[in-house]
């Protein structure tokens, strides 16, 4: 099913992740100082960027693995699994993006949400991976499903860069970036900075524990649709009267078993 | 502090932790699916054919 290695790797990385993330809560909550302007709150920020960044790094893998899924020399399955699992595991962490971010606009701005241009990207970044992973669960072979979602999943990640840069080409209430701003450099320091480092890095780990997780689950939903295939094919072919469509459907079920193999 | 700050650790710390216990139930209850069904279809293959 998977190698020893593979679970070993994953396992460590897991392990990591836990540590990093008591790491970055300690810091954040009890060790760094309150910030001179923000107070307390200046501590959300040492999840919301982090978390925000991690969603921008899906989608990025998304793409990747899409692209590698439509080119023809590097067509495979398992691109079209990674994309779709790098993909759910971006919206679970845009979610977090969101409502860290209402969390801490409603005590800064007085208000849980507003129409900005950084909010309502966000959001719309959201709305459209949603769509991506909906588009995914409409009936399709294989092949066809993984070419709709690649397209659709480069689309989608035309807002991820918009997202970014909205806070520079728009006046906006969201504040500009503090750490890849366009003068490249970082609005924070000491101790402040080292916990903000330490977030950046543990939701990282973190992002890669849950995709390799889901990208096995992938793979087994996988075999057993394949599974699935293979008996309602075999119990098909058995019946009485479609003997003379076994030669006729053997092109298309070995197209279909070609496509779906992981 | 001041609550907002706690209800946003907690928020972080909820939605990982119960996407986690997702995956990792999940992926249990695949295994499980999967293993008798894999085991079964090795046994088929290697049955001398007539």
């Amino acid at each position: 099913m998977e190698s020893k290695r593979y679970k070993w790797t994953r396992r460590a990385i897991g392990i990591v992740s836990l540590l990093l993330v008591a790491a970055t809560v300690i810091f954040g909550l009890w060790i760094t100082p309150p910030d001179v302007v923000q107070g307390q709150l200046v501590r959300l920020i040492y999840v919301h960027p982090p978390v925000a960044w991690v969603a921008y790094l899906a989608y990025g893998i998304t793409s990747i693995a899409s692209t590698l899924y439509l080119w023809k020399r590097t067509r495979n399955m398992k691109w079209d699994l990674l994309a779709a699992s790098s993909a759910e595991v971006g919206v679970i962490f845009t979610a977090l993006t969101l409502v860290t971010g209402s969390i801490w606009g409603r005590p800064a701005w007085g208000v849980w949400w507003t129409w900005d241009a950084r909010l309502t990207t966000t959001a719309l970044l959201f709305v459209l991976y949603l769509g991506y992973l909906a588009l995914r669960r409409v009936p399709a072979t294989s092949h066809q499903r993984a070419v709709r979602s690649a397209i659709a999943g480069l689309i989608a990640f035309v807002d991820v860069p918009i997202v970014h840069q909205s806070v520079v080409w728009w006046r906006t209430l969201h504040q500009g970036a503090t750490v890849l701003n366009p003068s490249l450099s970082p609005k924070i320091h000491g101790e402040m900075a080292m916990t903000l480092l330490l977030g950046f890095i543990s939701f990282t780990f973190v992002y890669a524990w849950m995709l390799m997780h889901r990208y096995q689950i992938a793979g087994f939903e996988q075999k057993i649709l394949d599974i699935e295939l293979d008996q309602i094919l075999e119990e098909r072919l058995h019946e009485p009267g479609m003997e003379s469509m076994q030669v006729e459907l053997s092109p298309d079920v070995e197209q279909i078993d070609r496509h779906s193999k992981v | 502090m001041n609550g907002y700050v706690e209800a946003g650790y907690l928020a972080v710390l909820g939605v990982l932790g119960g996407y986690s216990a997702l995956l990792l139930g999940r992926s249990k209850k695949l295994k499980k699916v999967l293993l008798p069904v894999q085991g079964k279809k090795a046994q088929d293959e290697s049955r001398p054919t007539e």
